[in-house]
């Protein structure tokens, strides 16, 4: 079991660091996750949604179905806590 | 060297991807395997901080009504997709510690092997 | 609950200090979160973060009588109606769900002259939702998870 963890895990880095020799540099501002949507974002921003911080911007207007989801993800983990470690007969004396 | 050097981030997520896979296979407690996926979601969501900087980049909020420009500001994407994934990731780590609590107090343990030894004998 | 002594300097410290700097802390993320680096998501951790320090280090505080399990789970239903429910007011005033550009917002306008675009005042309520449906769910979990363990109870 140790040594199936310590050679998975030298495995894994080792792909990583072979894999990083084909990823941009670090700051290329010509990387292809740099040259998608979100210059656009920064660009229309003020004009479209008209509040100074874009991160907020895209995250509750761009993309708030995005957003609605997430949220209702941590509620659903919510409700899963509830009904894992709630105990019947003792709940309505505690709260 | 100048090639090593502009690789130096992925390097150290690499070893924080390393860590957590052992954290995650080699490890027989399973709150040190919450851990270990809790440290391999932290070398994700720093690959995807480190895909967003733009040499000579900022923060992206633009102050006072300036016009956005591209290249003064750092990617805004990958922000906002990590802040969904960090939520995910409490949602996950609170779950899996509710499981671990309810498997504490039905076996008294949290050392996988005693658990799988602790249901041989009751089946 | 045991029986903790409190000390009276954790008391004051985390009564009068700690707590109300974190909430009123959270509060700023959540009101700043437009402009500057915050929002919904931070502000429910970080008030939820300040109600767990007052039920962790203080025994019997007004913290665990006015954020009662039953209400934590009422804040974060409402958190959750609040911002599903931006998205049908923005249907019913004729546009697609979740735009908030064709909710008429003069009457809020009118009411408090603070000359804020109509996106500006759909993206904050539905951030007071994130932050109502984060603040009662990490609450409820933190909450449960810390439940003490009677080891008479357990079943195998």
């Amino acid at each position: 079991m140790r040594a199936l963890g310590i050679m998975l895990a030298v495995a894994t880095t080792a792909l990583f660091v072979a894999a990083s020799w084909d990823l941009p540099d670090r700051g290329d501002p010509h990387a292809p996750a740099n040259v998608g949507v979100g210059p656009e974002y920064i660009e229309r921003t003020e004009e479209d949604i008209g509040i100074e911080n874009v991160v907020s911007a895209v995250l509750a207007d761009y993309r708030s179905y995005d957003t609605l989801g997430e949220t209702f993800v941590i509620f659903t983990a919510g409700v899963a806590v509830l009904f894992v470690l709630i105990r019947r007969g003792r709940d309505d004396r505690q709260a | 060297m100048e090639e090593v050097a502009a690789r130096f981030p992925y390097f150290m997520i690499a070893i924080l991807l390393g860590v957590g896979v052992w954290g995650m296979v080699g490890k027989r407690s399973l709150v040190k395997k919450l851990i270990g996926l809790n440290v391999l979601q932290s070398a994700i969501i720093l690959f995807f901080i480190n895909g967003s900087i733009r040499e000579g980049g900022t923060v992206p909020i633009l102050f006072h009504g300036e016009h956005g420009n591209a290249e003064d500001f750092v990617n805004p994407l990958p922000h906002v997709l990590m802040l969904t994934a960090i939520v995910v990731a409490v949602a996950v780590t609170a779950v899996a510690l509710a499981f671990l609590t309810r498997i504490y107090r039905e076996f008294g343990t949290v050392d996988e092997a005693e658990i799988l030894s602790e249901m041989e004998r009751q089946t | 609950m045991t029986d903790r002594h409190d000390s009276v300097l954790l008391h004051f410290v985390v009564r009068a200090v700690m707590v109300p700097a974190i909430l009123l802390f959270g509060l700023y993320v959540l009101v700043h979160g437009d402009a500057s680096p915050g929002g919904g998501f931070q502000a429910g951790a970080i008030l939820a973060g300040g109600l767990i320090l007052s039920r962790l280090s203080l025994s019997g505080d007004e913290g665990r009588r006015l954020f009662s399990r039953p209400r934590l789970v009422m804040i974060a239903v409402l958190g959750m109606f609040l911002y599903a429910g931006t998205g049908v007011a923005a249907m019913l005033a004729g546009g697609d769900y979740l735009d908030y550009g064709v909710i008429a917002f003069e009457s809020i306008d009118r009411i408090l002259p603070i000359g804020l675009g109509r996106r500006e005042i759909g993206i904050f309520i539905i951030e007071v939702g994130v932050t109502l449906a984060v603040f009662g769910t990490l609450a409820l979990v933190v909450d449960y998870l810390t439940e003490p363990h009677d080891p008479e109870e357990t079943e195998g």
